[in-house]
């Protein structure tokens, strides 16, 4: 009885230690990643017409380009503190999938811009589709799965967001053209810091903490997340509960 | 005549940036680096809006919150929260005290655009 006592308050402290250590790194890392960002982005922006060399611009952009990269690390890194703690806020409302998708493409328009990648969705204009989820961490998910990709898409292409009805449950499917995943890896794309040797081998970088967030996510919100892929190009499922009342005439099957 | 805006903010440089660009933007700008500073600023210098971080020095941005929306009573001006305490504990703790004009943004997620964009929503 006494050492099941102990094991709980050790267990406890453990837990407050890892809140305490995730709301640290939380304010202590981002505070001056946001100074930099800010910074970095009235330098790039130059409202007041300074003259600044195409060199000087080149090398702000790329400034603020790694810090993205390193802003969206200390992200993943705190998400999965969260979710591994049990700690992820997660409220489940009827949601909107369409326009869940689109302020997820306008977020990375420019990265998808970049790389030379349109995104087309299939349904965002078509009405509402309704599903039962936390919104916020649905646009992560989401977010995730087109910067995926995109990333691995490998120059001029489409990706394509679609969504498929199956009883109760709504399927959102991104379909890429990219440069797939090796069959015998797919069962370890979802473990934590684990990258497909494809993925590695291109230039595009990740942290590998991407699909195992999604995954955790997906399951906090009664859903699941599957992915097919062939040589050429992947396709990542995501299943969520349907809303009750959902607008059947406004969903694109 | 131009709107003054109270920015209680310790970092230097976030203090910096906000105060230049928002100076371009048209508004009067009064600073303060800690929260007692704040407080008193907030008394003598009836802002329009205040800017407000949350680790503050000698007062932190939870006690401003909680004297300023006592109650939850909305007098006094509009408070934009600027933070990158985004988990639960903290985002409960905030929410009890803001009020319908208020705004929270997380300081890593938020474009200078958009503060400016929620500044100048939050005056109309």
């Amino acid at each position: 009885m006494i050492i099941k006592k102990k094991t709980a308050s050790s267990k406890s402290r453990q837990d407050k230690l890892q809140s305490m250590f995730v709301s640290i790194v939380s304010h202590q890392l981002r505070t001056p990643l946001s100074a930099v960002k800010w910074l970095l982005e009235e330098l790039i922006d130059n409202r007041r017409g300074e003259p600044v060399s195409d060199f000087q611009q080149r090398y702000l952009e790329q400034a603020y380009e790694s810090n993205e990269r390193m802003i969206s690390l200390v992200d993943d890194l705190l998400n999965v503190a969260r979710l591994d703690a049990g700690k992820m806020r997660n409220t489940i409302l009827d949601c909107d999938l369409s326009s869940i998708v689109q302020s997820a493409i306008v977020e990375i328009k420019m990265f998808a811009h970049a790389h030379n990648v349109t995104l087309r969705c299939t349904f965002c204009n078509q009405g509402q589709v309704l599903v039962r989820c936390d919104g916020d961490n649905i646009r992560l998910v989401v977010q995730n799965l087109l910067s995926n990709a995109v990333k691995y898409s490998g120059g001029k292409s489409v990706v394509i967001i679609d969504v498929a009805q199956k009883g109760k449950r709504t399927i959102i499917g991104v379909h890429d053209q990219g440069i797939g995943i090796p069959m015998i890896e797919r069962r370890r794309l979802f473990q934590p810091f684990f990258r497909a040797s494809n993925a590695q081998a291109s230039r595009a970088e990740g942290s590998g903490l991407g699909l195992y967030i999604a995954k955790k996510i997906a399951t906090l919100n009664k859903g699941k997340l599957w992915i097919q892929s062939h040589k050429k190009g992947t396709s990542v499922f995501f299943e969520l509960p349907a809303a009750v009342e959902r607008k059947r005439r406004d969903l694109v099957i | 005549m131009k709107k003054k805006i109270l920015i209680i903010e310790d970092e230097q440089s976030l203090q910096t940036v906000l105060r230049d660009r928002l100076e371009d933007e048209g508004f009067d700008i009064a600073v303060a680096l800690d929260g007692v500073e704040g407080m008193r600023k907030v008394k003598e210098q009836k802002p329009a809006v205040i800017i407000l971080d949350m680790i503050l020095p000698r007062k932190d941005g939870f006690t401003i919150l909680e004297t300023l929306r006592r109650k939850k009573i909305p007098d006094g001006p509009p408070i934009l929260v600027l933070t990158n305490l985004a988990d639960e504990t903290n985002t409960q703790r905030m929410r009890a005290s803001l009020v319908d004009k208020d705004r929270v943004l997380i300081k890593s997620a938020t474009s200078m655009n958009s503060v400016v964009a929620a500044l100048r929503a939050m005056m109309v």
